[in-house]
């Protein structure tokens, strides 16, 4: 334990989970710990590039481990059920990208009426969302939808081109109902 | 919120919890004591029928029903923990079903041609069907809520096992009722009937199982 990578085997986390099953609140801190590092190499291996959401998964699935402890059955080895949960959250979390990333563009417009979308920007803080967003497609809403500007009018105010106009605002809306269910949620 | 602040938090809650098998446990014995509750309700007083079946048929019956239901909670348990090996405890559970096949098998070889089908589907084979399939709701809606200390990785699997547990529960309830008394009937009648469950919890498995 003097510096320098400390070698945490199978054994030395297994024993961490079973005390922290008993009720240890040390060993399971320092289980998390271990399983957060580990899970930040699992991840970044999988999903290059892509910091934030490596970082969100490693949470979501420490909370998991959270959850589920009490699945994991003490006879067993320890690191093929972190794995396990691992996979799964990363399954999960690609499936929901999927479904966002593919919604194609006809299918954000359909159901995102006005109605809909000024009552959603009604309740919410509008300021605060639009920080969510790009710059450009913040830009683009604020104009059109909050200021009630044409989307020429918006086009000349931003310097964007009118067809870019419409398809942020379209983007942004899209995303904004993304994060307005993610909350709900 | 930073990754060592959630974990800090989650170390102060890390209270010792209860064991997966005990809840599980407890959820089927109390769905179970439902679904007696209401095949009581329908059909009256259990084990009528033990004067004139007599008492060998029910035992087979309730062997039978009874070792299926243990077995297939045992995978279904194995099917919430992540990184436990499903093949052995799923392949355990056709081991009584191959058994009591057989047994029919020699069962209608030796019997007269024409009795053959009355053995196999029995004067009350649909009834079976629904009262089985009726009363491994309670037991089923038991399991699920057990179900949710647990991580099931392979939904549609685990979605099975428990309907498959389910199933097999309803069918001890109802072994007490039925006046049925050959082992090609249990395996013609009781085998979908539990199945009939299982592949109900196989198909809203994604809903009712994620996490």
């Amino acid at each position: 334990m003097m510096g320098g990578t400390v070698e945490i085997d199978e054994t030395k986390l297994k024993a961490l989970m079973v005390a922290s099953l008993d009720g240890h609140s040390r060993a399971y801190q320092a289980l998390l710990r271990l399983c957060a590092e580990r899970l930040r190499t699992y991840y970044r291996r999988r999903m290059t590039g892509r910091e934030a959401d490596v970082e969100d998964l490693v949470q979501e699935t420490l909370i998991a481990i959270h959850r589920k402890r009490a699945s994991y059955d003490p006879t067993l080895p320890f690191t093929p059920w972190l794995h396990g949960i691992a996979r799964y959250r990363l399954i999960d979390h690609l499936r929901r990208e999927y479904r966002r990333v593919t919604l194609p563009l006809d299918d954000v417009l359909e159901p995102v009426d006005s109605i809909a979308v000024d009552a959603i920007l009604a309740e919410i803080d509008v300021s605060s969302l639009l920080t969510r967003l790009s710059p450009k497609q913040a830009d683009a809403i604020r104009l059109t939808r909050i200021e009630g500007h044409s989307v020429r009018e918006a086009a000349a105010m931003s310097g964007q081109s009118e067809p870019s106009i419409k398809v942020n605002v379209h983007r942004g809306i899209g995303r904004l109902v993304a994060v307005v269910r993610g909350k709900a949620r | 919120m930073r990754t060592d602040q959630l974990i800090a938090e989650l170390a102060t809650e890390g209270a010792p919890i209860a064991s997966p098998r005990l809840r599980v446990a407890g959820a089927i014995f109390v769905g179970w004591l439902i679904a007696l509750a209401g095949l009581f309700v329908f059909l009256g007083p259990p084990l009528q029928e033990v004067q004139h079946t007599g008492v060998a048929s029910f035992a087979v019956k309730l062997g039978y029903t009874f070792a299926l239901a243990s077995l297939s909670v045992m995978a279904a348990i194995a099917a919430g923990r992540p990184g436990s090996r499903l093949a052995g405890p799923i392949g355990l559970i056709a081991l009584p079903i191959i058994m009591l096949s057989f047994v029919a098998l020699l069962e209608l070889a030796s019997a007269d041609a024409a009795a053959r089908s009355g053995m196999l589907f029995g004067t009350t084979y649909l009834d079976c069907l629904k009262s089985v399939v009726l009363a491994s709701l309670p037991v089923f809606a038991g399991l699920v809520w057990a179900y949710r200390i647990l991580a099931p990785t392979r939904l549609p699997v685990a979605g099975f096992l428990i309907g498959l547990s389910a199933g097999s529960a309803g069918a001890v309830a109802f072994a007490l009722y039925c006046h049925e008394a050959t082992a090609s009937f249990l395996v013609a009648a009781y085998t979908p009937a539990m199945l009939i469950p299982a592949f109900f919890g196989a198909i809203v498995a994604r809903p009712l199982l994620k996490w």
